[in-house]
């Protein structure tokens, strides 16, 4: 359908639409624009693209050693303002999560196939990481999830108990999908079982230039 | 009075360093993307960190030191780098997309994009825009905490977001020749 009328839209309220900038109002008015309006489709595609591509492009710097000049800046300050990670697993801490937005993870890992125009959505929306030390699942899962994502074969599981949180699971590889901007991901499937019951989760891990892995979704409840 | 105040100060100081510490990652990774190279963004990261320790009675009480920190390397690189740097970006451009004219369709679409290729889009860039592309899209501030470092409207954040993403994102789709999936749906 040709819609000749003024758009409904603009480029910077799509922006923040995309990077959940927009109060639920607005991101209303915007879904509506993006039923009728193919234009605003594609521009929301290539904004969320770029978004995924330039998001790590700089994250080599962030764990090479100071360089002397830095170092001797603060050399009066004591190292111990920096938590030690126990777990080479790196896991993203989202500042703010849209679950609206979360793909199903299937279709998710299909984008990824897919490449860099069909757009990381996902990937998109997530906030600054932290370190391992802040992860409030527990050393035992993040080891058993280390170990799971080395191994790397689709159906390679890693069991773990956590006596002291009484929490037991697994951790499964679902699948490993080569892409363009994140490197070799690799999703994966987690089943806790605790007094509750066993809750199934599944998540999305990219190895990084340093070989650690992030973990980029996480949690995500599965079907 | 004066002594017990001096002490204070100085425990004070040395706690900011602590935390300025810990978000040096951060400002060498956004120094290193408004320079488009880890050397001379640690050199702007050292820059700014020199400038914060002179300076941090101007710290205000309650306001964010990453933010500060942020803003000292925004400025930095806006008054005393950006001529130093002028003639390099200016290089990038035309001979790239010259080149990429020519490129074989095919293999391009099969060509690994990798962080190198973006790196280089976001020099090419406008200094206002990669900025505010830096900030949001790869250091994840809010547009708010962005229009504060920046001192520009929230407005001038969206809008030169907007015109980065985009222009980032057809360069970027450009060099893998692939059309935009909404190119190809049947009006």
């Amino acid at each position: 359908m040709m819609t000749q009328q003024p758009r409904a839209w603009a480029e910077s309220l799509l922006v923040a639409y995309v990077d959940g900038q927009l109060d639920a109002a607005q991101a209303e008015a915007v879904e509506q624009a993006l039923r009728e309006d193919p234009e605003a489709r594609a521009i929301v595609g290539v904004l969320r693209s770029s978004a995924a591509a330039v998001k790590h492009a700089y994250d080599d710097v962030l764990d090479q050693p100071l360089p002397p000049g830095l170092r001797d800046l603060f050399s009066d300050v004591r190292p111990d303002g920096r938590a030690q990670a126990t777990s080479k697993v790196v896991t993203f801490q989202p500042r703010r999560t849209f679950v609206r937005n979360l793909l199903p993870l299937a279709a998710s890992v299909v984008a990824l196939m897919i490449g860099f125009a069909a757009g990381y959505a996902v990937f998109a929306q997530s906030g600054k990481f932290m370190l391992a030390g802040d992860d409030p699942r527990g050393e035992f899962y993040l080891a058993a999830l280390q170990q799971a994502l080395e191994n790397g074969n689709s159906g390679a599981s890693q069991g773990y108990a956590d006596t002291a949180a009484k929490v037991s699971g697994t951790v499964t590889i679902v699948g490993t999908v080569a892409t363009t901007h994140l490197g070799t991901c690799r999703e994966f499937r987690h089943d806790a079982t605790t007094n509750a019951g066993t809750e199934t989760s599944f998540g999305i891990a990219c190895r990084s230039a340093d070989g650690t892995w992030q973990v980029e979704v996480d949690g995500a409840s599965g079907g | 009075m004066l002594i017990g105040k001096a002490a204070g100060d100085l425990a004070l100081s040395q706690q900011i360093k602590a935390e300025m510490v810990t978000v040096l990652p951060r400002l060498r990774r956004f120094a290193y993307g408004l320079t488009g190279s880890s050397h001379d963004g640690d050199d702007l990261a050292q820059a700014a960190c020199e400038k914060a320790l002179r300076s941090l009675d101007q710290l205000a009480p309650g306001s964010r030191l990453d933010s500060w920190m942020f803003r000292i390397a925004q400025n930095l690189w806006v008054d005393r780098w950006r001529s130093q740097q002028t003639r390099r970006e200016q290089s990038f451009e035309p001979a790239d997309m010259e080149h990429l004219a020519t490129t074989d369709g095919a293999a391009a679409m099969h060509r690994r994009l990798d962080f190198a290729d973006v790196r280089r889009q976001v020099s090419a860039l406008p200094e206002d825009q990669r900025a505010v592309l830096l900030l949001v899209s790869v250091d994840g501030a809010t547009y708010k905490e962005a229009a504060e470092i920046l001192g520009v409207p929230i407005g001038t954040v969206m809008s030169r977001l907007a015109r980065a993403r985009l222009a980032l994102g057809k360069a970027l789709m450009q060099e893998t020749k692939e059309l935009p999936e909404t190119a190809r749906t049947k009006p």
